[in-house]
């Protein structure tokens, strides 16, 4: 589903990925964990095509594209969702509207027509209630004057709307209390299926406790220096990230 | 110690008019072709000069005695916490003296006819507005600061208008400060009317040059006799990752009318303009700014409060104007006021001329009375109508006062508005 | 709602001339050109009189100059001031309408048989300066409200016409104002009985089409005692080169308890997207609040026109009485506009409300400039202003200019206005949810421009929403 072929990434002429390879398949959970700076949010912004990154290296296939050639639209039409560490207020504009508009590109581009109202309504109430969101929160205007709580369960909910192959969870666990962090991740978790696919990004093990991956990889300085089961991300937990500095024969900043 | 002003020469005199008199009549052509402005003019839509000034008084006046020029001084230095600054002295629109002790790299000189600095007049054009021509074609008298590159003077500069004269009294002055790169300077412009001094009218044209990474503080005090009249043109010019602070105060006077611009011309430029007015009677108090971004990447804050009563008038005009240029510009204006009874006017008018995409420019002004629930809240602990309503207004117009730097006069600025405060 | 369907082409969607014969006036103006005018509308003597008297105001007065916008001014005696379209008899259905008529309603999107069928608008429709149908009419004379052309009102109704006619907007209140009330044609007229609620949306589609045709259209609403109407005004207007002058005159008279709402949408031809051609709008619009507790709510949102000069404008004369003004201009490619309103308070307890919303874009300039008022009488009365600007490019400008004047303690006044442009976060949001740059910027502007659009007539809504996405469509790259 994608593969992530030696690919590196800089901002200015700071170069942030130094190679990183990575293959999700159907049906699998990948987590990415890793210390601040480590390149985890700058993976994310450069799958979903924000500009302020160059990709100087390195190729990306998603379901049989090129992924870096195509617009960001594109790849979210082709199946491709990013929850955002830092979801965007956008005034005026209901949630509604927005995902009504959102689904409707996304069914164009598949060929399909627009989605009949009923079918639409009905649908927003079964995914609002998979993710315990308010149903006066979807008549408010996109993230606008929402909790942290609620701009994250909102990403899943629209997630859950959107239908992607492949969901990028960006530190979705950030500033979540743990009520709200089972609710996102038992959303995710009934939205798992044989053939799509998510990538957790996250600095702490707890997410993983609630979505349980079945790969774990740690990103560091920029490159995958460790990947293995679920084990991994209890190890790194009670050992710390300077465990893999060690590993990598770092000296520690003690 | 002081310098006195030196006699004009005839002959030099003569000499000058020569060569300078095209200059003057120049500017004298363009005030004989526009006038004083009348209220068809927007800019002085709610401050009719024609109106308003009467210009045939002359320059009159006799020059004051040393012991009295150091009473007046001393006094006013110390009523306003500046105790220990240097002065320069104009007595009823002429110039009397300038202090000597002089921190190193602070210079200041007489402007005199002839002899005018190279960069006087470079920010005031007279074809801008009929008051500049009118200083341009009139002005008698000036002065010129100048700080050296890198120099810090740590002494406030004062300069004192002292009215004392009975009799009415007009002058053209001008003001030219220079402060070089990385060099400070805290300058303060006063305004003060002695008892028994007769109606004094200025028409006060300054231009403040601010170089690179230079810093100026420019703190107003316009506390006039009742009858006084003044324009008040003040132009800063702000270079590179600059500073500016300037602060109005309006007490005095019967009409004052200042016109403040800062032009942004030099990137990670900072301009801070405050203003506080407090007017009575029938006084007129118009405050004309216009802050100019001309540049990227500059920020610029202004806020002005005011207070009225009696039949007093106050107009607010505030320009926040951005150029194409000038992008990543923040811009923040403010301007409140307080009425205090019935028959007192605001005009107000904040404007936004913004032609730059990527900037964040907002205005705010409101007009009211003090907030009823607070005055509720104040007499239900106890408090009188009028000692709430008077510490109301006292944190409204505070808000100003706390941003004046320099402690011991910022304390007197306070006692000043307490002081207001207190009349009946 | 979908707000951003129909995007197709950002060209002028509406640019389409209509082939009827014109009954014309000579070009140019004088006094025989208003003798002509009025004799062709059979007018009574007092109101050539009131035209010719505007005409001298006229003669003596400066076109204004005051306003943040440039453009080539127009040579008054180059203008058509009297067109009709050819009428042979009184109509009494659709059918009976010129069919040519018909078809330029279908293209503009609004059937009159749907919208008779639809929504129950009554649509007085005005073509070239003088009305050619009034629909529902019927129905509305039961309950007693007038709604008829203006020259139909001078007819059968001159008492009306008479009594309010230049009390609000004053023959020599400026200079457009004088030119409108010494050669108006036609326009519309509207009188609410007292105590009775207008069941409809009152509609009028105003359309400029002989070329060289000035519009000098005159509106005059008034509602009685306790009565409530609302009344809807939208606008385009075929592709020209030439540029074409606008001069309306809208008044509006509230009495006691009564409350007028005016909505409108405005996109006549912006004029190319080199800046050639478009519409000159210099209207003045204005109601007054005659009696206690009356209200007054101008909606607007202007897409269109090259340069547009317009300040709906109330006059809060009844204690309690409330004025508001809501409005969004858009500004593209070489448009100008200097737009905004007047409130005047006179009444005690007397509320104003302004939200202003301008989008600049293209190499167009965008204004609003209002004035506040608190006069000396206006006691405990209350305004509050909102005017925020977005910016989309960096050649485009963006301008606030507020006058408040305040000689009352007891009033309050607000005024906030915001500079800003489109987030490039909020952009690329939406596309990563699969919305291309166009739809996002159209969802966002409109989102941006909620507060105005909810005070519309739903219909007007949408169709407002669309336009908005139209005249946006390719302002960033």
């Amino acid at each position: 589903m994608l593969e992530i072929r030696n690919l590196k990434a800089s901002v200015g002429d700071k170069e942030i990925l130094k190679g990183i390879n990575l293959t999700v398949k159907p049906g699998e959970v990948h987590a990415i964990m890793g210390p601040n700076g480590s390149g985890k949010s700058t993976l994310s912004a450069v799958l979903s095509g924000r500009n302020e990154y160059e990709v100087t290296e390195g190729t990306v296939q998603f379901n049989g594209h090129n992924l870096l050639e195509l617009d960001p639209e594109v790849r979210a039409r082709e199946g491709l969702f990013l929850a955002f560490q830092y979801p965007v207020e956008i005034p005026g504009v209901s949630n509604i509207n927005f995902l009504k508009t959102a689904l409707n590109e996304i069914r164009a581009h598949k060929g399909l027509g627009p989605i009949e109202p009923r079918t639409f309504l009905s649908m927003l109430k079964e995914k609002q209630a998979l993710v315990e969101l308010d149903g006066k929160l979807a008549n408010r205007s996109v993230n606008e004057g929402f909790s942290g709580g609620e701009k994250k369960r909102n990403e899943i909910f629209q997630m859950a709307m959107l239908e992607p192959t492949l969901a990028i969870l960006d530190e979705t666990d950030s500033g979540l209390d743990i009520d709200a962090l089972r609710i996102v991740a038992n959303g995710v978790n009934k939205l798992r299926r044989p053939d799509n696919a998510f990538v957790v990004i996250t600095h702490y093990q707890r997410l993983l406790d609630y979505i349980v991956p079945d790969v774990v990889h740690v990103l560091y300085k920029g490159k995958i220096v460790k990947t293995g089961t679920k084990e991994l991300a209890l190890e790194l937990e009670e050992k710390g990230y300077d465990w893999i500095k060690a590993e990598l024969g770092e000296p520690l900043n003690i | 110690m002081i310098r006195m002003h030196p006699e004009m020469d005839l002959e030099n005199e003569t000499r000058i008019r020569s060569t300078h008199a095209a200059k003057r009549e120049e500017a004298a052509a363009i005030f004989a072709a526009q006038g004083l402005p009348t209220r068809t003019w927007e800019e002085y839509k709610y401050c009719d000069l024609s109106k308003h000034l009467d210009w045939t008084a002359e320059l009159i006046g006799d020059v004051p005695q040393p012991d009295e020029l150091k009473v007046i001084i001393d006094n006013w230095l110390s009523n306003w916490g500046l105790t220990g600054a240097r002065v320069i002295l104009f007595a009823d629109g002429k110039p009397i003296s300038l202090p000597h002790d002089l921190p190193d790299g602070l210079s200041i000189t007489w402007i005199l006819e002839g002899a005018e600095p190279s960069a006087m007049g470079t920010l005031a054009a007279p074809n801008t507005d009929p008051m500049i021509a009118r200083n341009a074609s009139e002005w008698s008298g000036g002065v010129h600061l100048r700080v050296g590159q890198g120099k810090e003077i740590e002494v406030p500069i004062v300069v004192l208008h002292v009215h004392r004269s009975p009799q009415r009294l007009r002058a053209d002055l001008r003001f030219l400060v220079e402060v070089e790169s990385s060099a400070s300077l805290t300058l303060v412009e006063a305004y003060a009317g002695v008892a028994g001094c007769g109606r004094s009218q200025l028409n006060v044209v300054g231009e403040t040059l601010v170089a690179e990474g230079a810093r100026v503080t420019h703190l107003r005090i316009q506390d006039d006799a009742a009858d006084a009249q003044q324009v008040n043109t003040s132009i800063t010019s702000q270079q590179a990752n600059s500073q500016s602070w300037q602060f109005t105060l309006t007490t005095g006077g019967a009409l004052v009318r200042n016109n403040t611009q800062v032009q942004l011309e030099g990137q990670y430029g900072e301009a801070h303009l405050l203003g506080l007015y407090l007017g009575n009677d029938r006084q007129l108090m118009d405050n004309h700014t216009l802050v100019d971004h001309r540049v990227p990447n500059c920020n610029s804050n202004e806020l002005y409060k005011g207070a009225l009563q009696g039949k007093a008038t106050a107009v607010f005009n505030g320009k926040i104007y951005v150029r194409r240029d000038a992008q990543k510009t923040n811009a923040f204006q403010s301007n409140r006021n307080i009425l205090l009874s019935p028959g007192a006017t605001v005009n107000t008018k904040p404007q936004l001329e913004i032609y730059a995409d990527d900037v964040k420019c907002s205005h705010g002004t409101s007009t009211g009375q003090l907030d009823p629930s607070a005055l509720f809240y104040l007499r239900s602990r106890g408090l009188g109508v009028e000692s709430a309503r008077k510490l109301l207004l006292q944190a409204f117009l505070d808000e100003v006062v706390q941003q004046v730097t320099l402690p011991s006069f910022q304390d007197a600025v306070r006692e000043r508005v307490y002081a207001w405060l207190q009349q009946p | 709602m979908e707000i951003i369907e129909e995007i197709t082409n950002s060209d002028y969607k509406y640019g389409f001339v209509t082939d009827i014969e014109a009954d014309q006036a000579p070009k140019g103006l004088n006094e025989d050109i208003i003798r002509f005018i009025s004799a062709k509308k059979n007018e009574p003597q007092w109101l050539l009189d009131f035209r010719l008297e505007a005409f001298r105001f006229w003669c003596g007065m400066q076109e204004p100059n005051w306003a943040h916008v440039q453009y080539a001014r127009p040579n008054f005696q180059d203008i058509i001031y009297y067109s009709a379209p050819k009428q042979k008899k009184q109509l009494n259905s659709l059918d009976e309408v010129d069919p040519e008529i018909l078809k330029t309603f279908e293209k503009l999107g609004i059937s009159l048989e749907e919208q008779k069928r639809l929504s129950g608008v009554a649509v007085d429709f005005v073509m070239d300066s003088v009305s050619v149908k009034t629909s529902f009419k019927e129905k509305l004379a039961e309950l007693g409200i007038i709604f008829c052309s203006f020259g139909d009102a001078v007819q059968e109704h001159p008492e009306l016409v008479r009594r309010y006619m230049g009390t609000v907007v004053p023959a020599h209140d400026n200079f457009y104002a004088a030119l409108n009330s010494a050669v108006f044609t036609d326009g519309s007229f509207c009188y609410i009985p007292k105590g009775v609620r207008c069941p409809m949306e009152l509609s009028t589609y105003f359309r400029i089409n002989s070329a060289g045709t000035g519009q000098f259209e005159r509106t005059l609403i008034i509602a009685d005692e306790e009565s409530y109407v609302s009344y809807l005004e939208g606008c385009t207007a075929p592709m020209r080169d030439e540029n074409q002058l606008h001069a309306a005159v809208v008044e509006i008279v509230a009495h006691r308890d009564a409350e007028v709402k005016y909505s409108t949408v405005q996109n006549w031809y912006p004029g190319d997207k080199d800046g050639k051609g478009g519409i000159f709008n210099f209207v003045t619009k204005r109601g007054i609040c005659l009696g206690d507790r009356s209200k007054i709510s101008w909606t607007q949102v202007e897409t269109g026109s090259a340069v547009t000069w317009k300040y709906p404008s109330v006059i809060l004369k009844g204690d309690y009485s409330v004025g508001e003004f809501f409005s969004v201009a858009v500004t593209n490619h070489f448009q100008q506009a200097d737009t905004g309103t007047k409130m005047i308070h006179l009444g005690r307890h007397s509320r104003s409300t302004i939200v202003s919303k301008g989008i600049s874009c293209g190499v167009s300039n965008n204004s609003y400039r209002g004035l506040v008022k608190m006069h000396r009488g206006a006691d405990h009365a209350r305004n509050f202003s909102q005017c925020d600007s977005l910016l989309m490019g960096d050649r485009c400008g963006a301008h606030t200019f507020p006058y408040i004047e305040i000689s009352n303690p007891t009033a309050i006044v607000e005024h906030e206005a915001t500079t800003s442009k489109v987030g490039e976060d909020q952009i690329f949001y939406c596309k990563q949810r699969g919305i291309d740059t166009d739809k996002a910027i159209g969802l966002i502007v409109n989102g941006y421009c909620k507060d105005v659009f909810d005070h519309l007539p739903m219909e007007f809504a949408v169709e407002a929403q669309k336009l908005l996405s139209v005249s946006l469509e390719g302002s960033v790259g």
